[in-house]
């Protein structure tokens, strides 16, 4: 018996045999309707007796039937392909939940963001501050008439301690600072240079993909997907396109299968050397910043040959790729890769020798097996913590899968900085070796590379794929029409953030940069806002740059007593 | 006793001598850019600009460090509404004065001020911790989190490598059997360079001048990615200026006390010898390869952090100034000198 059969029977058990609505889905997704008060017992199970992961919370509103609260399962990881979604309708008068963190903790972060965003509570979350939102803005589990109350603004929090006597500080980092190329904003709290506590705010600039990809027809939709993110568009069109093709059951021609796996591998290189760089920057090494980025230009030499453009190349589409890659073309793309090759290769020889390197990256910002599979680690970060969660390997699309290419998943067990960088280096002798069977294929096999695709019919599909940083998944809901009734986005950088707060505990503010950067966080941003804190009364006002600018005198008082 | 210059020749020269040197620190730090920049794959400053881009940069960008220094003395200083304005304001100046008063202790290519007087090596060990000490003074007083920390760095970091660099330099004195720079240069002229006699020494000292001069991996204080500028941070306009001015004058000073100390001071024999004149372009070069030494340290290492850096230096440097000081008593008891 299978583990899909025998999760399937004992979920079966779980809601009754005569309730149970189960929905097949290609690829072995199963989709579930259960009602609220089963949603416990069946995530203890999952979390307890199968371990699987949740890899996030999805809702989606129905208009006057209320909102639909997906809970999405990934079990890829134990059996090939298996994922569990389960459906809660909640009430659009009275939408709450009870909150799954104290079953397993990766339900924090999407609670967090569907408390933001939609009007659903989820009761019991333990940390009630807006993730996304601005700190002052109404919280949704308060009562209407608290609102009311602070509705001018502007929130004072009096400090749990104060700071002229404190024997901690606060340093905040962002949301600009040298460190981090995007940004976010971090509150370190530190006892000379020791962290003792770290806090993320995101939001900087939420720009609302999710709600644009609901106006948008398919074809349109890909730009948007192509525009999330501005280093990994490929993986986001992948991600996007498998969903779409799943919804529509086609079955794409062998040729663009192999070409869809190559320009993935292209975006992992590129990506993985700029994250060298950076890592090596966030060290003070300087010169291999600058090498890498060198070697870089090789990759986006190719991509700027292939697709006419260095970035957001547009090469994905729903049913195979945009063009093809001809032979000449081939032959020197396998040239400069081989070159890549034989320098990545010293670079990863030259990492291992250096003494001042192993010493800033080693036993820095351990991350236990145990951590991770508690918040749901994934990509290298995860498998720095030898933690085997790769899509490539688990959900095979493309021509990831054993009949097409061989290929081992990199793991490493030393659950540090140093690991991380270890298993990316690895990686991208992986990935040319992906790319030299790619090659090998195409230069002997033409054929069709695009599919005709007709209507969309109405379905759901589980889209997902390994982009550079993890994990990388897109739930899709078709109505039948040309347009996706919603769009759900789970990026890796997601996941590996709220890890973050557990890496970089007791290390000191000379590591903060490394560790944060050891995950590779990608995140947009922009500053609206600036926390204001006074020594003097212990007063934190939150309040727009435009506030302040009027509020100040003269002398750049803002809090005048 | 110790014969100075006459009275109208020590007014030119005090005159005269920053100002020398402020030159000479300026080509020596272009050879840092430039030269790091060959390395890692980048172009760096022009040495000579290409003829169609000539009308607008000049034929050559030698003097690039010194442009962007004078930028900033351009530029609006401003200084933090809760920062300690006097000590704020007076760091970088008394950084600079008490480096400038070190020059007139230290022979350049065999000329000196007050390089003859009996306790000169005094007087410079004392005059360079001055240096960290007001930039600690300063990035404290910036009521900056990060100037505070680059402070608190800067503390340690003086504490590591002063140690041993004091235990090299006396290991000198002690061989010579003087505390005057000019007769340490003079005893190495009629014997051998410390750097043969006492190659510890040379090393320990030259390791902590290398944290001295603040290159990789001991740009810890002022480490871009962790602390923004450390005590730098916020200082604008004339003071960060002023604070430029100290840290390229670094780059002259650096070399020419290693020289002093353990090269002979680059001097062929004495004023009057016929080839003399050439101990000048002796000297030069001495400091050009100095720097590049320094610039391909800086090159190929990442930064510590500053407790790897502190260990580092209280084992490595420290071990050898002890040997250096053991292997001066060994010299002399032995009567090799």
């Amino acid at each position: 018996m299978s583990l899909s059969d025998q999760v399937r029977t004992e979920i079966k058990n779980i809601i009754g045999q005569q309730d149970a609505i189960e929905t097949i889905l290609p690829n072995s997704r199963f989709n579930y309707q259960v009602s609220t008060d089963k949603l416990g017992s069946i995530a203890q199970y999952l979390r307890n007796s199968v371990k699987a992961r949740l890899a996030h919370i999805s809702v989606i509103d129905m208009g006057v039937d209320g909102f639909d609260v997906v809970y999405h399962y990934a079990l890829d990881h134990l059996e090939k392909r298996l994922h569990l979604n389960f459906k809660v309708r909640v009430p659009r008068e009275d939408p709450q939940l009870a909150s799954l963190a104290k079953i397993s903790e990766e339900a924090i972060w999407p609670e967090r963001e569907m408390m933001d965003f939609t009007r659903v509570k989820f009761n019991g979350n333990p940390i009630t501050d807006h993730l996304w939102l601005p700190y002052e803005w109404p919280n949704a589990v308060e009562s209407a008439t608290e609102e009311k109350n602070s509705g001018d603004g502007e929130k004072s929090v009096t400090l749990p301690q104060n700071p002229l006597r404190a024997q901690q500080s606060l340093i905040l980092v962002g949301p600009y600072h040298p460190s981090l190329i995007e940004s976010v904003y971090w509150r370190l709290k530190v006892r000379g240079e020791e962290i003792l506590d770290a806090e993320i705010k995101l939001g900087w600039n939420h720009r609302g993909i999710m709600k644009l990809f609901e106006d948008k027809n398919y074809k349109r939709a890909l730009t948007l997907a192509e525009r999330i993110c501005g280093i990994c568009h490929i993986s986001h069109t992948s991600a996007y396109t498998n969903a779409v093709e799943q919804i529509a059951g086609v079955d794409l021609p062998p040729r663009a299968r192999y070409l869809k796996t190559l320009l993935n591998e292209f975006e992992r290189i590129h990506s993985h050397l700029l994250w060298f760089a950076v890592a090596a920057d966030l060290i003070g090494f300087k010169t291999v910043f600058m090498l890498a980025m060198k070697l870089r230009e090789d990759v986006m030499d190719i991509f700027e040959k292939t697709s006419g453009h260095r970035r957001t190349t547009n090469c994905i589409q729903i049913g195979g790729i945009r063009f093809d890659i001809s032979e000449e073309d081939l032959t020197h793309i396998e040239r400069r890769l081989r070159h890549l090759d034989k320098k990545t290769k010293e670079m990863l020889e030259w990492a291992q020798d250096h003494p001042v390197v192993r010493k800033r990256l080693e036993d820095v910002g351990v991350l236990p097996l145990e951590t991770v599979t508690r918040l749901g680690g994934v990509g290298p970060t995860a498998r720095g913590s030898n933690y085997k969660v790769d899509v490539r390997w688990s959900d095979p699309f493309a021509a990831y899968g054993e009949e097409y290419t061989t290929w081992d998943v990199v793991l490493d067990n030393g659950k540090d900085c140093w690991a991380r960088t270890i298993v990316r280096l690895k990686e991208l002798l992986v990935s040319y070796d992906i790319c030299y069977q790619c090659i090998d294929y195409l230069k002997k096999n033409p054929g069709p590379y695009l599919l005709e695709m007709n209507n969309i019919p109405a379905g759901e599909g589980l889209g997902k794929n390994e982009a550079p940083r993890g994990e990388l998944m897109y739930y899709i809901i078709s109505d039948g029409t040309n347009v996706p009734s919603s769009v759900r986005v789970r990026t890796p950088s997601y996941r590996n953030n709220s890890l973050l707060r557990e890496m970089l505990r007791g290390y000191s503010v000379a590591d903060a940069p490394i560790i944060i950067g050891s995950i590779d966080p990608c995140m947009s941003c922009t500053d609206r806002l600036a926390r204001i804190e006074d020594v003097r009364t212990s007063k934190v006002a939150i309040l727009s740059l435009k506030e302040i600018t009027r509020r100040c005198d003269r002398n750049g008082k803002l809090f005048s007593n | 006793m110790a014969s100075y210059s006459p009275i109208s020749w020590t007014i030119v020269a005090f005159v005269l001598i920053p100002i020398v040197a402020f030159a000479l620190s300026v080509i020596y730090a272009y050879e840092l850019r430039k030269i790091a920049a060959r390395l890692q794959g980048r172009r760096g400053p022009y040495f000579i600009v290409p003829k169609e881009v000539r009308s607008v940069l000049g034929t050559s960008r030698v003097w690039q460090p010194l442009y962007d220094i004078l930028k900033l003395l351009y530029k609006e200083t401003r200084v933090p509404a809760t920062a300690n304005r006097l000590l704020f304001r007076a760091a970088p100046y008394v950084a600079l004065a008490s480096l400038v008063a070190t020059l007139y202790f230290v022979p350049i290519a065999g000329f000196s001020l007050f390089g003859q007087f009996e306790f000169s090596i005094v007087v410079i060990s004392y005059l360079l911790l001055v240096i960290p000490l007001s930039l600690i003074v300063g990035g404290s007083s910036s009521s900056s989190p990060w100037g505070a920390i680059g402070a608190q760095r800067e503390a340690e970091l003086t504490l590591a490598y002063e140690v041993p660099q004091i235990l090299g330099i006396f290991a000198l004195a002690i061989t010579a059997n003087t505390l005057s720079i000019s007769n340490l240069i003079e005893f190495q002229n009629q014997r051998i360079p410390f750097i043969l006699l006492n190659p510890f020494a040379a090393l320990a000292v030259f390791i902590t001048l290398m944290g001295k001069l603040q290159i990789k991996p001991f740009d810890i204080c002022e480490a871009e990615v962790e602390i923004i500028a450390g005590p730098a941070t916020e200082y604008s306009g004339r003071l960060l200026g002023i604070l430029e001015i100290m840290k390229t004058l670094l780059a002259f000073f650096v070399p020419t006390l290693f020289i002093d100390l353990f090269l002979g001071g680059a001097v062929i024999g004495t004023f009057t010898n016929p080839y003399y004149p050439f101990s000048t372009v002796l000297f030069i070069l001495e400091s050009v390869i100095i720097v590049l030494v320094a610039t391909i340290i800086h090159v190929f290492s990442p930064r510590y952090r500053v407790d790897q850096a502190f260990n580092w230096f209280s084992k490595f440097p420290l071990v050898l100034g002890v040997i250096a000081i053991i292997w001066a008593y060994a010299i002399k008891l032995l009567g090799i000198i």
